[in-house]
């Protein structure tokens, strides 16, 4: 009975959290601050609960899954139901930018996105493998983790920077450092 | 009235993040799916593999003594192919209650894997079928070894990065956080559908994408991290990483003894199992042999302890208790797959890779209905997309029905065959959603043959696994699911075939 006690307590944290955050998002009040915060705080307990019934290193992630899961069926159960509208289109929300589409900019994107974000990524990770004032494995570890962190962050900002060329100077210059760190 | 405490993010910025958002997506929707729903379908491992083979007997416990038996046999078996690469015996385990002998070719890659009972008998070979093939696909896409993982890697770094602009191109994302509206417009439908699991399961859309591309990168990644940080030292490289390397002496040997070494370790961390015994050029003077723990409160899956020819304890990989980087490689495996805390986490990531996989999928129809909305539609990619979503389901239950019945056809070509076959309906359909619907009719029937014949198949022999019964539940429970999504008098259906799509998000 007590094995059940921590897990218990941390589904119905959670549950009682996620409720008084939408609570807290549903209405703005004088509440709002305090419904927030005693939000959180509820799910942070409850993965710590769920920390200290498993271990905090396989507890930890089980609490934020579970944390997901239970406001996905949180939210399974607000769903709006809408009849059908075939009238004329409302005011839009925001769409894509529109860029001018010439070839040679696609081609500069996505040598910017792939190959050159790449390239600027391993390097710092080179860099801080070198570099880190830690042991072997850890640097390693902690450069290799960055590597797909950087990358996936270049990606993003080249795809999303309207100026291509201030992109491609920005990571060339980036690239140029971190190769400069990690072998002078 | 109190003012929100988020800062309110200019409508450019979101306007180019969704630019770049919509770019990343759709170069690689078709990837990108694919990896997610094989992915998921690997969250079960061990229970499809029990699925696989449900007459094998199962056994909750195996002595040291036996274990070793079962190496001496395979051995014996490898001996006779002439190979002495790489024997591993997998004594039972919570999940997988039957014990296995694997040996493998390293020159070829081959390997075969037996089943074994509780006294160290061999009961023949493990019976691989869908599974091996999901497992493949999603590790490699069936392409040579570090061409596949390198792209697989990448559209793991792709989805990392989709995952980072999309919440950054999500400017009421606490306010919208609980407004999840069916029916409508198709635009605003899905638009809810794809940012609601975004954003409530974003940690497990960071892990998932972040952990894929450093295993799919790894070679890569580590590799040049190593040579560089070791200054070309390849060999003390691999020894940081990979633990102990033996020096090759291929002058014969006697094995060695393991029964000891076994014991020791379990009797240093009483509170682990034993995961696997694994022997590497067994009867060489440079043979070694690595014993690997479960720690119940780790998150690796094992600890590995390596021990030279003469059974003398060489180190461990430190994945327990070595240094914090090498415990944070160790979990990469177990994050990306949920392959910690038992069912209820494997249920879990179930769900939420169900959840990914419908989000990629969501944000391909997002753009198809924003298409529709400024009068510039794309009928033939909307067939297409269709036929590809589902075309994937039912092309893994295609080769699950064929090698239920042992049919042994080449693989990769089936594969290739249904899905191209799943867009038979996208030309004859006479509207894009009726794609989707003939398909969702076909995978209905095959999740309902699957657990049909399976049972058929097996019952006769007895189907001593109760795992099996769980996992055809679960097919009869999706087959209702998939089938009953095309009777739902949900808006939405009636709203996608009469009206046109006019909102946005």
């Amino acid at each position: 009975m007590t094995g059940l006690l921590l897990p218990v307590a941390a589904l119905a944290l959670s549950g009682a959290g996620i409720a008084a955050l939408r609570q807290a998002w549903d209405k703005r009040t004088r509440w709002t601050p305090w419904l927030l915060s005693a939000g959180w705080a509820a799910c942070a307990l409850a993965v710590a609960l769920c920390g200290a019934w498993l271990g905090a290193e396989v507890g930890i992630p089980a609490g934020i899954t579970l944390f997901s899961i239970v406001a996905l069926a949180v939210l399974a159960t607000h769903v709006r139901w809408r009849e059908v509208r075939s009238g004329p289109a409302r005011a839009s929300a925001t769409d894509p930018s529109d860029r001018p589409s010439r070839l040679w900019r696609g081609v500069i994107r996505v040598l910017l996105a792939g190959p050159l974000s790449g390239l600027a990524a391993v390097g710092a990770g080179v860099a801080l493998a070198k570099g880190l004032p830690l042991g072997e494995a850890d640097r390693i570890a902690i450069g290799g983790l960055t590597v797909p962190l950087l990358w996936a962050g270049g990606m993003v900002w080249t795809l999303a920077d309207d100026r291509i060329l201030r992109a491609l100077a920005v990571l060339i210059l980036s690239s140029i450092a971190a190769y400069t760190a990690a072998f002078i | 009235m109190t003012k929100p405490i988020w800062p309110k993010i200019p409508a450019r910025f979101v306007s180019s993040m969704l630019a770049g958002h919509s770019a990343l997506g759709l170069a690689f929707a078709a990837l990108m799916y694919v990896l997610c729903i094989s992915g998921t379908l690997l969250v079960p491992t061990a229970e499809l593999a029990r699925w696989e083979n449900p007459t094998v007997p199962i056994t909750t416990h195996m002595p040291p003594a036996t274990i070793a038996r079962m190496l001496e046999t395979g051995v014996q078996i490898a001996a006779e192919q002439g190979i002495n690469d790489y024997i591993v015996a997998t004594p039972p385990a919570a999940d997988a209650p039957y014990a296995s002998l694997r040996i493998m070719d390293f020159t070829t890659g081959a390997e075969t894997i037996y089943n074994v009972d509780g006294q160290g008998n061999l009961l023949g070979e493990r019976r691989e079928g869908a599974l091996h093939f999901i497992e493949h696909l999603h590790i490699n896409l069936h392409m040579p070894q570090m061409i596949g993982l390198t792209l697989v890697g990448l559209a793991g770094v792709a989805l990392l990065a989709s995952v980072v602009s999309g919440t950054l191109s999500h400017p009421r994302i606490f306010r919208d956080a609980f407004t999840f509206r069916r029916g409508g417009s198709r635009r605003l439908q899905e638009a809810d559908l794809h940012n609601r699991l975004s954003v409530w399961a974003l940690p497990f859309h960071i892990a998932v994408p972040f952990t894929g591309a450093l295993l799919g990168l790894s070679a890569i990644i580590l590799g040049t991290l190593a040579m560089a940080a070791f200054d070309g030292d390849m060999s003390r490289a691999r020894a940081t990483i990979g633990g102990p390397v033996f020096a090759e002496d291929p002058a014969p040997a006697p094995l060695p003894q393991i029964v000891p070494a076994i014991e020791s370790a379990l009797a240093k961390h009483p509170e682990a199992r034993l995961q696997r015994v694994a022997l590497y050029k067994a009867g060489e003077k440079g043979q070694s042999f690595l014993v690997a723990l479960h720690m119940p409160r780790d998150l690796t899956l094992s600890e590995q302890y390596f021990y030279d020819g003469e059974g003398n304890l060489a180190g461990s990989r430190g994945f327990a208790d070595g240094p914090a980087g090498a415990q944070l490689i160790a979990a990469l495996g177990p994050l990306h797959f949920g392959w910690f805390g038992g069912w209820p986490v494997k249920i879990a990531y179930v769900l939420l890779g169900l959840g990914l996989t419908a989000i990629i999928s969501t944000g391909v129809t997002i753009w198809i209905a924003r298409r529709k909305d400024k009068g510039k539609p794309v009928p033939g990619w909307e067939r297409a997309w269709y036929a590809l979503v589902w075309g994937q389901p039912i092309s893994y239950c295609a080769i699950a029905l064929t090698s239920l019945f042992g049919l042994h056809l080449p693989e990769i070509p089936f594969y290739l065959g249904v899905c191209l076959l799943a867009f038979v309906p996208a030309f004859l359909a006479p509207a894009p959603l009726a794609v989707s619907r003939y398909l969702r009719i076909v995978l209905g029937l095959m999740l309902i043959a699957l657990p049909v014949l399976h049972a058929l198949r097996y019952a006769p022999e007895g189907i001593t696994d109760p795992a099996a019964w769980i996992v055809n539940a679960s097919l009869l429970l999706s087959a209702a699911l998939v089938l009953g999504s095309i009777r739902l008098p949900w808006p939405t259906r009636k709203f996608a075939e009469h009206a046109p799509a006019i909102d946005s998000r």
